[in-house]
Order: C-alpha cells, then sequence, then structure tokens
C-alpha cells in the first residue's frame, strides 16, 4: 500500500481542527499553549507530506523552523503567563481583562 | 507494511491530540502532548525525514514539554480550580465554525484520497541518500540567512524570557517606599 500525498495532508488537517478547537475552546491558558503546539505540529507533518512527495529537502528545513519558532514562543509565552500569574494568581483566559478599559 | 505503520501511528496522534484537549488537568495534557509528539516523530521517519524526527524528539518532547511541566509546577493549581468549568461559554458556536471548515477541506482532500497519486518515484529518489547530509547542505548554503535570523530570534525569545520571569525589582522597592510614606504618614496623623 502506497502512502499518498493525500493522506498526510488529512492527518494535518485533522490535527489541526482539534488543536483550532481547544485553542479556543479551553479556558485554561496552559492547555490553549498546548493546543497552539499542536497546530504547529499539524503544519509541520504538512510540510514534511509534501517534502516526501515532490522528492526535495526544502519542506524539511521549513520545518526546523517552524521548530525553531516554536520552541521560542513557548519560552517567551510561558513566562508570560508567570508575570501574569505574579499580579492575578487565576489560569482562566476569560479572566485576564487587566489590559480591558 | 508503512501503510499499517502510517494507520496505527495516525491513529496515536489523533487520540492522544484529542485527549490533550479534553483532560481537565494540564499535567495529564502535557503527557499526552508527549505521546503526540513522539508519533509524529514517527511519521516524520515514515515521510523520510530521519534528522527532522530526530529534532522533533530532541526539541519538542525534551525542550518544550520541560517548560511545560515546569510551569504547571510553579502554577501548581490547587484542586478545586480544576474542579470549575473548563470551557469557554462560546464552545458551540466555535465546534460549529471548526466543523465547516474541516468538512470544507475533507471535501477538497477526498479526490486524492480516492486516487492517490503515485508519489513513489520522486519518493524513492529522496530514500537513496543520506536525509541529515541533504539538510545540512542546504541549510548552510541556501538557507545560511534564514537559519541566523533564527538564531537571532532565539536569543530575542531567551532575553525576553529571562526579563519577563524575574521579579521586577524597581517595584519591591517602589511598594517598600510607599508602605514607608503610609507609615510616616500615620505616625504624623
Amino acid at each position: 500500500m502506497i502512502i499518498s500525498l493525500g493522506h498526510y495532508i488529512f492527518l494535518g488537517t485533522v490535527l489541526f481542527i482539534i488543536g483550532m478547537v481547544g485553542f479556543l475552546v479551553r479556558r485554561n491558558i496552559i492547555t490553549v499553549f498546548m493546543s497552539l503546539e499542536l497546530m504547529f505540529n499539524a503544519i509541520g507533518i504538512n510540510l514534511v507530506g509534501f517534502s516526501h512527495h515532490f522528492g526535495i529537502v526544502r519542506g524539511q528545513i521549513f520545518t526546523m523552523f517552524i521548530i525553531a519558532v516554536a520552541a521560542a514562543e513557548a519560552a517567551v509565552g510561558l513566562a508570560i503567563i508567570i508575570a501574569i500569574f505574579r499580579n492575578k494568581p487565576t489560569v482562566n483566559v476569560d479572566e485576564f481583562n487587566i489590559m480591558k478599559w | 507494511m508503512s501503510g499499517i505503520i502510517f494507520y496505527l501511528l495516525s491513529a496515536c496522534i489523533l487520540v492522544s491530540a484529542i485527549l490533550v484537549v479534553t483532560r481537565k488537568n494540564p499535567v495529564y495534557s502535557a503527557l499526552f502532548l508527549v505521546v503526540t509528539i513522539v508519533s509524529i516523530a514517527g511519521i516524520f521517519i515514515l515521510a523520510g525525514a530521519e534528522f527532522l524526527a530526530v529534532v522533533q524528539i530532541f526539541v519538542y518532547a525534551g525542550g518544550v514539554m520541560v517548560l511545560y511541566v515546569f510551569l504547571i509546577m510553579l502554577i501548581n493549581l490547587r484542586k478545586p480550580e480544576l474542579k470549575k468549568r473548563q470551557i469557554h461559554n462560546q464552545w458551540l458556536v466555535v465546534v460549529f465554525v471548526c466543523f465547516l471548515l474541516g468538512l470544507e477541506i475533507c471535501m477538497l482532500l477526498i479526490p486524492s484520497l480516492v486516487q492517490p497519486s503515485d508519489s513513489g518515484e520522486a519518493a524513492r529518489a529522496l530514500q537513496d541518500f543520506s536525509n541529515t547530509k541533504e539538510v545540512g547542505k542546504k541549510l548552510y548554503t541556501d538557507f545560511l540567512l534564514p537559519f541566523e535570523v533564527a538564531s537571532v530570534l532565539l536569543v530575542v525569545a531567551m532575553i525576553g524570557a529571562v526579563l519577563l520571569g524575574k521579579k521586577d525589582k524597581g517595584d519591591e522597592l517602589g511598594d517598600m517606599e510607599l508602605e514607608k510614606e503610609n507609615a510616616t504618614e500615620e505616625m504624623v496623623s
């Protein structure tokens, strides 16, 4: 059995939509960030699938950059969560209304 | 054979991704996210991207997840906080919109799933040489500038994380002075 490009894109799509639902629905900000990681990984699967299909390594290099950006995002995002938590001891995103006027 | 492995890994990824989103306790979510990431590394190996699979396991499962677990332990949620409602009020709208989006993309994809185009030729060409060597060559010639920019981005992120994470010394001093002023005012009055 051959694995076509469609399989990779389908897997990436379903994973992206699971991550999107989690990102928009959950209240706990830590889980929201984890859903964001799921979405990053879905993009990675897509790019690697295309790279496999066309037989060039360019897609894999882009996936590496995505991993680098995801690591940077996680570091800054989690530091921001800690900074907010110091001011307001909650992790629910709908209670973070300190910048609302 | 590779088809069976692909389907097994996909099932593993999707089930653990759903568990990441639905678990109440973020510790369990983090554990299932590790399972998802390792399975995705398996998919990468299946697609002939061995170097990327190793990077995925090192950076995600080793680095980023440790960061998450540290955060969960630092914030240290109490039980009653976890008993509360875990989803927004607008969840129905979100699920509806995401369902529509998924349906749309699936409609577009189903033709390519039913009639799989043969990607064998190009894939076999990719299998023949060392993946790591090829990625390294490409990364240090064609993608040298983005590579350097990525390193700058990581340094900026590191400095930003340290700055955001450390306690603000100025604020503490300000608070102490404020307290002193309050105390002297009380004494005067």
